[in-house]
């Protein structure tokens, strides 16, 4: 008996024979300092005139682009210990003429980056090396060429190199914008109310290297990227010879041929198209007998087929298709104010995901499809809200006064698609000029600065 | 007659007396055979309960899913030993016979032994494979010695592990390149009674090396660790405590 008692004594002590455990939850994050010195040169200066120009586009948007991934601080030259115009790429002993990596250890740097740069014949050649300065390990050790014109493509690789061999995911440095903007139209002659015409554009990431790649001379708006790059769908108010009117028409636009073509250009709106993710289907509103409504077709525009009806002429717009292709997220007004809502691929299982605000708009999907970014109109004025696809966990992420003290409106959301950038617009400058952020609200920036005014950005696919 | 009834009496009493005696000391042996179980699910809600801090808790639905899975394999080994009923008919039989049979006794004693047995073999197995696992462990375990603590000393206990998962806490960062890249790593560390680190290791690697020398990292900085109360100073120095990061 005594036995019996002990064992059954013993028992839980086996079991609290576990360890101390102890969840010590998430990190704090800091950024990790980066020593980004000068390009050296390593060709003849007199063949190669414009070799600082060239050092210097490459330096600048392989800085900037650092610098948009949030992850580092530069460290500042003036604290270098030694000039890396004179010393080696590479560290001693392993070069003669090396760096020493106590030197810039000493300064608190955790990466350090070395390039040097030639120009033969048109081509830059670039050799680029980085660098764990703790461990006095290279991480990278790359060769890139491209023609000259080409620096900020080089650049953006370099800095995708970067990213990749530290996080081991794409960098979206050379993704690309496609936006509506009226930045080089004016407006059309003999026009009573002058509307300007806007065309649609394409552009890096950070809104560098823009090329018009409309010539409607109309208003041309909604453009949206193939999944593959290679085409973008646009709706421009064309003009039908054979009823004098113009009619918002939807078209696909290929990059290689720098070809236009008529998608769908049934009366009434052909707009908002979207492709999904597998490129097959084209997903976009059309108004049919006055109501309007999320329609499916090929990618030629032909099979088409109704995704929503109403109820009772409810509005149905702005298809946006999950990363999974299964989820439709949309605008409707069918509950009175327009608000965000999701459903099945097939127009079925409609779910509705905002409550709050008076006008709900443009939902955006995060790549990993847990969120939906969207502009919603609260106090006079729209700013941008994230929320998860479920509904849940409503976040502000923008808010910004425009320099007359009036709130600004922040506006037509998309996810960049490493889901670290959100591009839209703002008016708070006065012009609807194109901004990024963070999907946490923070790392606001602004992309471009002129007096034009830019709408409906969306961030393509990853290009690579 | 009057003292053989007396006898009679007498014998009859003591026979009673010896049934009764018995009998309850049957229906205690028998309590303690089957009843002890108890203790053996209870166990688990020990576990949670006595140092888990209650909204730490609704934080962790994995190990809260993962939990109650131990419990009913340690319930499922419950049917053998609990021939419950047999028992029963035996002690009426026992009682019928008014003699004791105690080779059943032993028996059953036996047989109770080896379902202890066999109850801890496969805790200790549930252990080992808690071990594999790793993500069943969670906050609650951590009272292990504490269970023997009561009053002051697990107020001390407690406030000891609040205070080290604090002083941890503020050591603990990574460069922003390597957040949000869903990685987790545990390490099993040892303290001196003065708080500096004995040894340190990772006992669940992350898969990336540069997130398990964060980690390490952080140990290194954080030492030395508060102070623990001579009470504790024995369990932090030998069996030392794990910690995950972040969980």
């Amino acid at each position: 008996m005594k036995i019996l008692l002990m064992l059954l004594l013993l028992v839980p002590q086996f079991a609290n024979a576990e360890k101390i455990y102890i969840k010590v939850g998430n990190a704090s994050v800091k950024k990790s300092m980066f020593a980004l010195p000068a390009f050296q040169f390593s060709g003849s200066t007199v063949s190669s005139p414009n070799y600082v120009r060239v050092g210097s586009e490459l330096y600048k948007t392989l800085q900037n682009d650092l610098d948009t991934s949030y992850f580092f601080d530069f460290v500042d030259r003036k604290a270098f210990l030694e000039d890396p115009a004179t010393t080696a790429l590479r560290p001693k002993p392993s070069a003669p003429n090396g760096f020493l990596f106590s030197n810039w250890r000493s300064i608190g740097t955790e990466f350090l980056y070395r390039a040097a740069y030639n120009i033969k014949s048109n081509k830059i050649e670039v050799e680029a090396y980085l660098y764990h300065v703790p461990k006095g390990e290279t991480l990278v050790a790359r060769k890139y060429t491209g023609d000259v014109g080409s620096e900020d493509e080089i650049a953006h690789t370099m800095a995708n190199d970067i990213i990749f061999r530290l996080t081991g995911r794409k960098g979206v440095f050379k993704t690309k914008l496609v936006f509506s903007s009226d930045r080089d139209a004016v407006c059309p002659k003999k026009t009573p109310n002058c509307t300007k015409w806007k065309e649609i554009y394409v552009s890096d990431y950070n809104v560098k290297n823009v090329t018009r790649i409309t010539r409607q001379r109309t208003i041309s708006i909604s453009p949206a990227w193939a999944p593959d790059g290679k085409s973008i769908l646009y709706t421009s108010y064309a003009y039908h010879p054979k009823t004098k009117r113009r009619n918002p028409d939807l078209f696909s636009y290929e990059l290689d041929t720098k070809k236009s073509f008529l998608i769908s250009w049934r009366k009434g709106v052909n707009s908002g198209a979207a492709f999904t993710p597998d490129g097959d289907n084209i997903f976009l509103t059309i108004t049919k007998g006055g109501n309007a409504d999320i329609y499916r077709t090929d990618k030629d525009g032909q099979k088409l087929r109704n995704i929503t009806n109403g109820p009772l002429g409810a509005l149905n717009v702005e298809p946006a298709i999950s990363p999974d292709g299964k989820s439709i997220a949309f605008s409707s007004d069918r509950h009175g104010n327009p608000m965000i809502y999701v459903m099945d691929i097939n127009g079925k299982n409609v779910k509705r995901i905002t409550k709050a605000g008076k006008y709900n708009s443009t939902p955006s999907w995060s790549p990993d499809g847990e969120n939906i970014v969207f502009a919603g109109f609260d106090n006079g004025h729209f700013d941008l809200f994230l929320v998860s696809k479920d509904g849940v966990n409503l976040k502000r992420l923008t808010k910004a006064r425009k320099t007359n003290g009036k709130w600004a409106n922040n506006e037509d959301p998309s996810f960049s698609p490493d889901g670290r950038h959100i591009v839209f617009v703002s008016d708070r400058s006065g012009k609807k000029q194109l901004y990024m952020i963070s999907p946490d609200g923070k790392n606001e920036r602004r992309l471009t600065f002129d007096n034009d005014n830019y709408f409906k950005p969306k961030w393509s696919y990853m290009m690579e | 007659m009057k003292e053989t009834n007396e006898q009679d009496n007498l014998s009859g009493f003591f026979v009673k007396s010896v049934i009764l005696h018995i009998a309850i000391f049957l229906l205690f042996s028998v309590q303690a055979v089957f009843f002890p179980s108890e203790p053996i699910s209870l166990d688990g809600a020990i576990r949670v309960d006595m140092v888990a801090l209650p909204d730490k808790l609704p934080d962790v639905p994995k190990p809260q899913a993962k939990a109650p899975e131990p419990e009913p394999k340690k319930e499922s080994p419950k049917p053998k030993p609990a021939p419950k009923p047999e028992p029963k008919p035996d002690l009426k039989a026992i009682a019928k016979k008014k003699a004791i049979n105690l080779q059943k006794q032993k028996k059953t004693r036996e047989d109770a032994l080896k379902r202890l047995r066999a109850l801890q073999k496969i805790e200790e197995e549930q252990e080992q494979k808690e071990q594999e696992a790793e993500k069943q462990v969670f906050k609650g375990n951590q009272i292990s010695k504490g269970s023997q603590l009561s009053g002051i000393q697990k107020l001390q206990y407690d406030d000891y592990l609040a205070r080290l998962e604090s002083h941890i806490k503020s050591f603990w960062s990574i460069p922003a390149w390597m957040a949000n890249l869903d990685l987790r790593a545990e390490i099993s560390v040892r303290i001196s009674p003065e708080g500096y680190v004995i040894s340190k290791k990772i006992t669940k690697a992350s898969g990336n090396k540069s997130y398990d020398d964060q980690v390490v990292a952080t140990i290194e900085r954080a030492s030395p660790f508060p102070r623990p109360s001579e009470k504790f100073r024995d369990i932090l120095a030998n069996e030392g405590f794990r910690l995950g990061f972040p969980e």
